[in-house]
């Protein structure tokens, strides 16, 4: 009979140096953290380097972990910081050094090559307005600042309350709500530009 | 509730995080109002679309990666060990924070999310003592934390892993009991007021074995793996030394606590 064993079992265990334990809640938040972490750099291979940052580093202070707050707060605080930090420095490198290799900067065409092979039996027209609305919606969120940014991943990606937004941004709830909308209404502007 | 006070609650009613009475009041306007209810639509799609534009970028990520970046580097990832340094000479890295405290590390490895660090450690690999202030800091939240990265290597490594980790209480001391070749190693945190005691209570244990003790008063010492932390420090104004004797293989951790001393009471 397996039981399965919960959050704090797994940090405590974890914190005790138990790798399992570790891995199991690896498992548990690495899709997650990677969605916010990729929402803010859009590019999967630094997205990636900075999730597993995030665990390497989750796994060093996991003893000092109190449990005052969740887990997963905790873990998307070390995770937005570490996208912000990366998003810094490249900001500082020079614009021939940024030039990002994840692919997912699609040109058009890519996309609609993309669109075609992912739904070879729906409407064209439809898929590829989509398709251009989401890359619009990359871009626009990439004109954000990565505070706003984090905001509003955290809400809508990934449903925190404004309460364990401030947790995780250490900012007021005011704050949080203040970032929140201005980034809806900015995004929501690129939108209408589209449609 | 009018236009202009739903549209200053709209955000809040679509994150469900307004009370009941002002839910229902919004609702109802927008239920009503077309252009409200157009802004909530407007919501909703912003956040669908995002949604899917996420999970298109994830979609093909292999998440086995994560793990396997992840794994090899745990070893390493707790108590580092330095290059090239034996466990006799050991070496401290250190950063304070007046309210998340002091955190002492190995060659600035270690660091946290959790504490404000600041890196001592390539100077304390010149084999000097190190001394620093809190400054300020509010009694009984003041909060230190040393972290010691003792390297060890062969027998002598192995015994402080054997003896690492033990916690009298959760509160007081840790022993580590281990058995190693040679000269064994002792660690000594002292206290200010306790000074003469812990001195004593320093004095290696029969097993031989790294030692490290420190008073109730003086704080909360625990160890994990290669690390001793001492958690806190219950003085308001404490400064923080740390040196190697050579002569009896002791590495000593002083913490003093100004306002004791300048009362005399130390």
């Amino acid at each position: 009979v397996s039981v399965e064993r919960t959050e704090w079992d797994l940090v405590r265990l974890a914190g005790s140096g138990d790798k399992e334990a570790f891995r199991e809640l690896v498992e548990r938040y690495q899709r997650r953290v990677l969605a916010v972490v990729m929402g803010m750099l859009h590019d999967r291979e630094a997205a990636l380097e900075v999730t597993q940052e995030t665990f390497i580093k989750a796994f060093r202070s996991i003893g000092r972990f109190k449990g005052d707050a969740s887990f997963y707060t905790w873990i998307y605080r070390i995770a937005v910081n570490l996208a912000i930090d990366h998003q810094r420095r490249e900001w500082r490198r020079p614009v021939a050094e940024t030039t990002r290799n994840s692919g997912n900067d699609s040109a058009p065409e890519d996309i609609l090559d993309r669109i075609g092979d992912e739904n070879p039996r729906g409407d064209p027209f439809e898929a590829t307005k989509d398709a251009e609305l989401r890359e619009r919606v990359r871009k626009a969120i990439d004109e954000l600042t990565p505070d706003h940014k984090a905001v509003i991943l955290l809400r809508e990606l990934e449903g925190l309350s404004y309460e364990e937004i401030s947790r995780v941004m250490q900012c007021s709830k005011g704050t949080v709500m203040s970032r929140l909308h201005y980034a809806r209404k900015k995004l929501q502007a690129r939108l209408k530009e589209f449609t | 509730v009018n236009c202009r006070e739903a549209e200053r609650l709209i955000d809040t009613f679509f994150d469900g995080e307004l009370d009941g009475r002002s839910m229902r009041d919004a609702a109802m306007h927008i239920t009503r109002c077309k252009r409200c209810e157009t802004e909530l639509n407007d919501r909703e799609q912003l956040q669908k679309v995002l949604v899917q534009a996420i999970d298109e970028e994830i979609a093909g990520v292999d998440m086995s990666r994560i793990w396997a970046a992840v794994e090899p580097t745990l070893d390493g990832a707790r108590g580092h060990r330095l290059p090239g340094l034996e466990w006799r000479s050991l070496r401290l890295a250190a950063a304070s924070s007046r309210l998340g405290g002091v955190l002492l590390g190995a060659g600035g490895e270690g660091r946290d999310d959790d504490a404000m660090v600041a890196d001592f450690g390539s100077a304390a690999r010149g084999g000097r003592t190190w001394r620093w202030s809190l400054a300020g800091g509010t009694a009984l939240a003041a909060s230190v934390l040393l972290a010691l990265a003792l390297v060890g290597t062969g027998p002598e490594e192995a015994a402080l892993r054997a003896g690492a980790g033990e916690v009298d209480g959760g509160r007081v001391a840790a022993a580590g009991p281990g058995a190693p070749a040679g000269n064994p190693p002792r660690l000594a945190a002292a206290g200010a007021p306790a000074a003469r005691e812990l001195a004593t209570a320093a004095s290696p244990g029969a097993a031989g074995g790294p030692l490290v003790v420190a008073r109730d008063s003086v704080g909360t010492v625990r160890t994990a793996n290669k690390q001793v932390q001492v958690e806190s420090v219950n003085f308001p104004r404490s400064s923080v030394a740390m040196w190697s004797e050579p002569a009896t293989d002791t590495t000593v951790i002083w913490i003093e606590d100004e306002e004791l001393v300048a009362s005399g009471r130390r």
